[in-house]
């Protein structure tokens, strides 16, 4: 697990040197309907309107990623109903 | 000495005890005496809210003699203590004249004998739909300031973040769920069905309370003795209210938060040791909800006390008439609550989805001031804020 301020993409003037996606542009590995369980750099949002943007919006707040091991998880990368 | 002689020796100590004891509960002020306990309002709250009912209390009772008069419950319990005009009886919470939350944390209790008082306003800090009972035309809910949640480690932990799969298998399936080092129910501290901390975070991680594993404890206080005890820390985890968890950050760390369909985990605040409940307020960090505050209201939608809704209006950060005498938004803020004026984002449901928010008054400069200081402009009116406008002392943009 790594901590890091993401402060990779906060400001438009940025967003080119940052590598950010203009508004509507980011990937989106959770509107496929997988789940991102990665910690990889998925983009951010700079304009963000929807509920995924918000979540994923651009910002200078301290991110934690983490690499996590479910071994109930199933193939296709859903969950299984609970007990 | 026989066991018999140590016996008969400690028996007028013990019925000397037994005297005092019941003299100090003798002692204990009647609640519905005005000389002591003058205008009281009786609220059925959270435990998550205890801290807000001794800020507010201790404003209202030295500028406006209202007395706040609680007892501390379920959110779930809360409601139907209200929807059913139960009756408040026994020991309840109260604050005095003088009070000073910093040298008396606990706040005294007076007495309140059969049939008891019903309560006045009722809160949950979930949506009412998170409860079983459905709201009586009666009763009216007003929104009040936000509440995060947090997933708890003892400090000793080394575990710095949870997603929501992680705990969706770690509670909803306990040991069962694989999901290291969260591998003992034993170590999972959780709360009783009817607590809405454990309602909004099962909302936010899809594992409805009833299913949750773990073992249950009854006062947000308690779980967190429990857990900073815990003797095997890294397995431990338990949930308490944000605010709650902000008064024991020597002993516990709050985890930082993925949730579903987001690329990174986030702290309620900016960051692990910030105040600011930034990722809240922007929508970074999923796992809130808003307060409710319930009274009854007559056939024409007046409430049946007026001064509740006067004390409800104060908690979720409306106009009254005539204005407070202390800075109505302080209390909640000062306790790690989020008034709504200071929110970017919204809800409509229990653990649903964003949408952007606007507020129609916004106090996000002098929420950021009192948590993290601000560079918005100071103001005493609005002649110094261009096109915007002066609110509780700083000018915002609308």
């Amino acid at each position: 697990m790594s901590v890091r301020g993401s402060a990779s993409c906060w400001l438009g003037a940025l967003l080119l040197l940052a590598g950010c996606p203009g508004p509507g542009e980011a990937t989106d590995g959770g509107s496929s309907g997988r789940r991102d369980l990665g910690a990889t750099d998925l983009g951010c949002y700079p304009s963000p309107r929807t509920h995924v943007e918000i979540l994923n919006a651009c910002t200078t707040a301290q991110a934690v990623d983490k690499t996590v091991t479910l071994p109930l998880l199933r193939p296709d990368g859903t969950l299984p109903p609970l007990p | 000495m026989p066991a018999q002689s140590k016996l008969r020796t400690a028996a007028p100590l013990v019925a000397l005890f037994v005297s005092l004891s019941g003299a100090a509960a003798q002692a204990e002020p009647a609640c519905d005496d005005p000389a002591n306990v003058p205008n009281p309002i009786y609220l059925t709250v959270g435990d998550t809210q205890v801290n807000l009912m001794k800020e507010l209390g201790k404003q209202l009772r030295d500028s406006e003699s209202v007395t706040l008069i609680w007892r501390a419950t379920g959110s779930c319990t809360n409601l139907d203590t209200l929807y059913g005009h139960a009756k408040l009886t026994g020991n309840l919470s109260y604050i005095p004249a003088g009070y000073d939350p910093v040298a008396t944390p606990t706040p005294p209790v007076c007495t309140i004998a059969a049939p008891g008082v019903e309560a006045d306003i009722a809160n949950s800090i979930v949506f009412l739909e998170g409860c079983p009972s459905p709201r009586p035309a009666d009763v009216v809910d007003v929104l009040g300031p936000v509440q995060g949640f947090s997933f708890v480690v003892p400090t000793a932990s080394s575990q710095r973040a949870i997603t929501a799969e992680e705990a969706y298998f770690v509670f909803g399936f306990g040991m069962d769920g694989q999901v290291a080092p969260w591998l003992d129910n034993k170590q999972l501290f959780v709360r009783p069905v009817t607590k809405g901390t454990i309602i909004s975070m099962g909302a936010s991680i899809g594992v409805p309370a009833a299913r949750w594993r773990g073992v249950q404890v009854n006062l947000s206080q308690d779980l967190a003795s429990m857990l900073a005890s815990s003797a095997a820390p890294e397995s431990a985890i338990g949930i308490l209210g944000s605010e709650v968890y902000d008064g024991y950050r020597s002993t516990l760390k709050a985890l930082a938060f993925r949730a579903y369909k987001q690329h990174h985990a986030y702290y309620p605040d900016s960051t692990a040791t910030s105040f600011d409940k930034r990722n809240v307020r922007d929508g970074h960090y999923h796992m809130w909800s808003y307060t409710h505050w319930l009274l009854h209201v007559d056939a024409q939608g007046r409430p049946v006390k007026a001064l509740a809704r006067r004390v409800v209006d104060l908690i979720a950060g409306n106009a009254v008439q005539p204005p407070p005498a202390f800075e109505p938004l302080a209390p909640p803020v000062h306790v790690g609550l989020i008034p709504q004026c200071a929110m970017k984002v919204q809800r409509a449901t229990e653990g649903g989805d964003f949408s952007l928010f606007t507020p129609a008054e916004p106090c996000g400069c002098y929420f950021e001031d009192r948590v993290q200081g601000t560079q918005c402009k100071k103001c005493v009116d609005s002649s110094v804020c261009g096109s915007g406008f002066c609110r509780h002392g700083f000018c915002e943009e609308r």
